[in-house]
């Protein structure tokens, strides 16, 4: 056989060769079983010793060098097809991604996990308590009597047994020091109830923080240095925070706890009424009555109480003017608060 | 209420407005809005002096507006008559935002306007009905030729504040002026002297004695009582300067009789009642309790039914006055008055508190009685009241005794000891004598507490909180509490739902806190009614939408659900951790809606009850509870009864999953099947694992074997499983379903096509292939028992 001429004929189809897939094909003509090469190897027995050793010599060259240059070839199809196939599979970056659901908290959630957070920092118990209460822990061991003209200032949803639905988290309050002896620093977090016509500043149903702690030394000063503690983590530490008297049976000296408008900064605005000063809620030192109530001797134990409203908090947090806005569930509205915390 | 005009004619103190309202502000007393009347300028009270009619419906007046300057004004009015005082409006001047300027009417012209009362700013429902329309007609002793803004104080600021109960003083002038002085010490740094109203000397005729006799037969109920008889000369509507004053103060003229004892009461805070004393025909006044229900007409002419134990003023057994809240219809002055009986009179607070609470009749009497009236004002009030009507009073009968004064000290060291810091004593006293609280003493002051603040000031800690009040709530100093540090007994209950929290909200839900309110037909609704009974109900609902409490929690989640559907958001993932009731217990709640991953390039599905199962599950793998198991319920009538399963774990029950009912989800549009699931937290935290049991890692990898099988439709997917775990040995770690299919052949035959993947672990060593095969075979014989044909190959 010719393997000159089948070299020049592998050389030149190799050559014009323009895709990986042409390649093989070739491979096959050329190197295959049925191949005129495999068929010389499969002749070569019919030889002379000598004959068989030249020519085999020279089949093995040419294979060889067929073998060599298709390889070649192959390698640079092979690259080009690979980069061909990577620009092809560009894609439109700006199309929109696989979103999970991004779950979120209340608002009202938002704050309460926020003033836990703050009150566990410095040593303080979270309580809880149950919404329909007894007339002793709700009113009557927090210095309320019947018919105390204080009563209407908190009107008050009866239950049918007698019972009541709380008006504040005053009375775990009671509940804590009924079941403790102080030292006591404990905050409580819940619902509430308040037969308040619904507006833009009242509903029916809201949620307060309480704040309790008793000593034998904890003063109306520690009542300003914690209250102050509790709104600079929430508002922020330009916050400035003061005192107005005010009256809540339950606590003397009472106080209503006011801070920089979180607005404004004090400058006044439509939020603060113009007077820089945002209404955040009562707070006072334990009356001594009280402390009787549960047992506690006045002239040993004595500490401080505040109960602040958390849907007030969440509202200047978050700037919602309108406190129903917390209640529709909206999907608007509650997605707005995903990965604050 | 609180005219600044009022409070400056007593005081005449240089205090700007801003500086009143911050101080008032710092005192305690809250002002929630301040009103500017100022709806008037360039107006004079005018004197008409002529009257010519120039058409059907107009007349032409003269009408002397200053000394000598007489002007031609025009009116439609046919009320007025010559001599009438009237406001005049001139040219050049406002009304409201108009300018008043000449004018020609009907050809006439007019130069000026006379003024309505409703164009002076001043609020209709305090002026008498006959005033409320057309021109404005003043007392004949209105100063003529004055500037009404000015005279009638028509320009003035109002402050509305709210006062706490325990300052009953506030609700007086007398009271409010005390606290000014404080306003004005604070700034002046001056002590002021603090006007009072001083009892008038009288000239009496007689004895009250003498005519009638006064008798305390509830004792506790009332502590004194002051009656005065007095001849009046006539009962007459007020003159200009009760009217000026009534009007500031927000009250409505009734008669000078009436209008003398409204003003000296919001003078002093004591409230007064004339009686019409030839209507008291027994001539004996006795104050006693009704023995029981009793019912009376008060001089509004409303009938109440009064509870057993309600004070009564009594004209010997017959009633004629509820104690400290209002007086009867049948012994009221009336314009043929000749003769009244004052009274004035110190009831016990508790006493009218409890008639105010259980009534509900509150009255301007009643709010100061309810918080502690001054027994020691009594006659000075009474004298101060007759002053006013004229005519001639007897001496003055009185039962009863001043209350013995509180004789309280204030200690320093008590003060530093509750405060942490001490107020400076001087300050302090300096504050206390304005306020009326003479004190003695330097380091421990005595006090002796006046009437008008028995109530109040009962203790050394009122003392210490009065104390900070004088000196500025602003001084209170921030300091932070040195404490023992000791453990905390923290409740695990709120940390708990802590935890939920984040879990829930991790895992793609949105929170919602919803109203715990419900109602009997919104129960209904709710296919709901056998938890009629369980609901709490309220027996002073606000509306008639919140009768009752939720027995269901999920009720404020699918309304705030249906809330989204309405505002078009569509996919829905919400929860809620919230109470219901009956009993009242902690929940958590979950409701799924919409459609689940809707994306661009693939068909999305719509959530149904296998996405809350695996919610659950989810869930629940976060709190290590692994044992979950969804048993077939029909317990909950609002949902599915096919579709709804108990949630168990540990064989506890602790809650229940499913889709809502078809009904329920028709009546409120729902355009896709809602999926709520409801978990009692408390049952929750039982099953918790106590901890995190660890196995060793197994050394060699496992063995999957996969079968599949056809089976009858009615073979639940669990009882396959538990007979598939029962044939092997504890060497099957899972089995997991991953294919369920049902051809329309096989479906009308009644056969489902099933397949599962079963994982084989050995800890010791690698499985044998036949070791596996022996136990499927085990697999394939027991399921044949219950008619599934398991394919091999």
């Amino acid at each position: 056989m010719d393997t000159t001429k089948l070299k020049n004929d592998a050389i030149s189809e190799i050559e014009k060769s323009t895709s990986s897939t042409e390649i093989e094909e070739l491979r096959v003509k050329y190197l295959g079983r049925k191949s005129e090469l495999s068929l010389a190897f499969r002749e070569l027995g019919k030889l002379s010793p000598e004959e068989k050793k030249a020519l085999a010599q020279d089949l093995n060259e040419t294979k060889n060098f067929i073998t060599k240059m298709i390889d070649e070839k192959n390698e640079i199809f092979k690259k080009q097809e690979k980069e061909a196939q990577i620009k092809a599979e560009k894609i439109d970056v700006s199309l929109p991604g696989r979103k999970e659901n991004i779950g979120t908290f209340h608002p009202v959630s938002i704050i309460m996990e926020q003033i836990v957070e703050i009150f566990h920092r410095i040593g303080f118990e979270v309580r809880t308590g149950p919404h329909i209460e007894d007339d002793f822990h709700n009113f009557e061991a927090l210095n309320i009597p019947k018919h105390h003209p204080a009563r209407a200032m908190q009107d008050t949803f009866y239950m049918e047994d007698g019972k009541l639905l709380r008006t504040h988290t005053s009375p775990t309050q009671i509940r804590m020091m009924e079941s403790s002896t102080p030292p006591i620093k404990m905050i409580a977090l819940g619902t509430c109830y308040r037969k308040d016509a619904t507006d833009a500043s009242h509903m029916p149903v809201f949620h307060q923080v309480e704040g309790l702690m008793i000593d034998k030394d904890i003063t109306f000063s520690d009542l300003g240095g914690i209250l102050s503690i509790l709104l600079t983590e929430v508002f922020g530490g330009e916050t400035k925070v003061r005192f107005q008297p005010s009256y809540f049976p339950f606590v003397e000296p009472g106080a209503e706890t006011l801070a920089s408008c979180p607005f404004c900064g004090g400058e006044g605005c439509r939020t603060c009424q113009g007077s820089g000063w945002v209404e955040m809620g009562g707070s006072g030192m334990v009356h001594p009555n009280v402390l009787r109530n549960v047992g506690y001797d006045p002239d040993v134990y004595q500490g401080f109480a505040f109960g602040w409203g958390l849907e007030r908090l969440a509202m200047l947090k978050f700037g919602i003017r309108d406190i129903r806005d917390l209640f529709t569930g909206d999907l608007r509205f509650l997605s707005q608060f995903g990965g604050i915390r | 209420m609180i005219s600044l005009n009022l409070l400056r004619s007593y005081t005449g103190w240089d205090l700007t407005d801003k500086e009143i309202i911050d101080g008032f502000i710092r005192l305690g007393i809250e002002v929630e809005e301040v009103t500017h009347r100022d709806n008037i300028e360039g107006t004079r009270i005018g004197i008409i002096r002529e009257i010519t009619p120039i058409t059907e419906k107009l007349n032409l007046t003269k009408t002397e507006v200053g000394e000598g300057d007489v002007r031609e004004i025009v009116t439609n009015s046919k009320t007025v008559k010559v001599g009438d005082k009237v406001i005049a409006a001139l040219p050049g001047g406002r009304v409201g935002d108009l300018q008043v300027g000449e004018r020609k009417l009907q050809g006439t012209m007019s130069y000026g306007v006379f003024l309505g009362a409703k164009e002076t700013g001043v609020p209709l429902e305090i002026l008498p009905a006959e005033e409320r329309d057309g021109v404005w007609i003043l007392p004949k002793d209105a100063p003529e030729f004055t500037d009404p803004a000015e005279s009638l104080w028509l320009k003035d600021i109002i402050l509305d504040a709210s006062l706490t109960p325990n300052h009953p003083e506030w609700q007086g002038l007398e009271g409010l002026i005390r606290e000014l002085a404080i306003v004005l010490w604070w700034k002046t740094g001056e002590i002021p002297e603090v006007p009072k109203f001083e009892a008038p000397k009288l000239t009496f005729t007689g004895k009250t004695s003498d005519k009638m006799a006064i008798e305390i037969d509830d004792k506790d109920g009332c502590i004194k009582y002051t009656g005065i008889y007095a001849q009046i000369d006539s009962v007459k509507p007020s003159g200009f300067d009760a009217r000026k004053k009534l009007l500031a103060s927000f009250m409505r003229p009734i008669n000078n009789v009436v209008d003398a004892s409204n003003l000296m009461m919001y003078f002093t805070n004591q409230p007064t009642h004339a009686f019409d004393a030839d209507k008291i025909k027994s001539h004996k006044i006795k104050v006693s309790s009704t023995k029981s229900e009793t019912e009376f007409v008060t001089l509004d002419k409303v009938t109440h039914k009064l509870p057993k134990d309600t004070l009564m003023i009594c004209d010997d057994e017959i009633p004629i006055g509820i104690a400290g809240i209002m007086g009867g219809l049948d012994s009221e002055v009336s314009n043929d008055t000749k003769n009244i009986l004052l009274e004035s009179a110190c009831f016990s607070n508790t006493k009218i508190a409890q008639t105010v609470s259980l009534t509900g009749i509150r009255t301007d009497a009643s709010s100061r009685f309810d918080k502690g009236a001054d027994p020691e004002t009594t006659e000075r009030t009474a004298y101060l009241v007759l002053e006013m009507i004229g005519g001639t009073p007897s001496e003055p009968l009185t039962i009863g005794n001043d209350v013995e004064r509180n004789k309280l000290t204030l200690r320093s060291s008590r003060m530093q000891k509750i405060l942490g810091y001490l107020p400076k004593i001087d300050d302090v006293k300096k504050g206390f004598s304005l306020l009326g609280l003479n004190c003695t003493g330097d380091n421990d002051l005595g006090i002796d507490i006046p009437g008008f603040r028995r109530v109040d000031l009962s203790a050394e800690i009122d003392l210490i909180e009065e104390a900070v009040r004088v000196t500025g709530y602003d001084n209170v100093p921030a300091t932070l509490p040195l404490i023992k540090l000791n453990m905390m007994h923290e409740k695990p209950e709120f940390d708990f739902e802590r935890r939920l929290r984040r879990i829930t909200a991790g895992i793609g839900f949105n929170e919602c806190v919803t109203l715990t309110f419900t109602n009997e037909d919104e129960l209904k609704k709710f296919q709901l009614e056998s938890k009629l009974d369980l609901a709490p109900k309220i027996s002073n609902p606000m509306t008639a939408d919140a009768t009752m409490l939720r027995p269901t929690g999920e009720i404020g989640l699918i309304n705030t659900a249906a809330g989204n559907i309405r505002q078009g958001n569509h996919d829905l993932k919400l929860f809620e951790i919230g109470s219901q009731f009956g009993p009242e217990t902690r929940t958590l709640m979950i409701l799924l809606h919409g459609k689940n991953g809707t994306f661009w390039d693939k068909e999305s599905n719509t959530y149904d009850f296998f996405d809350m199962k695996g919610i659950i599950h989810t869930l629940l793998s976060q709190l290590s509870i692994s044992n979950f198991i969804a048993i077939e319920s029909n317990d909950n009538p609002h949902l599915h009864p096919e579709r709804q399963a108990k949630i168990t774990a540990d064989k506890e029950t602790i809650g229940y999953f499913g889709e809502l009912h078809p009904d329920i989800s028709d009546t409120f549009d729902f355009p896709d099947k809602v999926q709520i699931a409801n978990i009692d937290i408390p049952r929750l935290m039982n099953v918790l694992p106590e901890k995190i049991k660890f196995v060793q890692t197994p050394k060699f990898p496992p063995v999957y074997r996969d079968i599949s099988m056809l089976c009858p439709e009615s073979i639940s997917s669990s009882e396959i499983e538990k007979r598939i775990m029962e044939s092997c040995d504890e060497k099957l770690s899972s089995v997991r379903l991953f294919d369920l299919f049902v051809s329309d052949e096989n479906k009308e035959k009644g056969i489902k096509s099933l397949a599962y993947s079963l994982v084989f672990v050995d800890k010791s060593g690698t499985i044998k292939g036949e070791e596996i095969d022996s136990q499927i075979e085990k697999v394939i014989l027991n399921l044949k028992e219950i008619g599934a044909i398991v394919r091999t190959g």
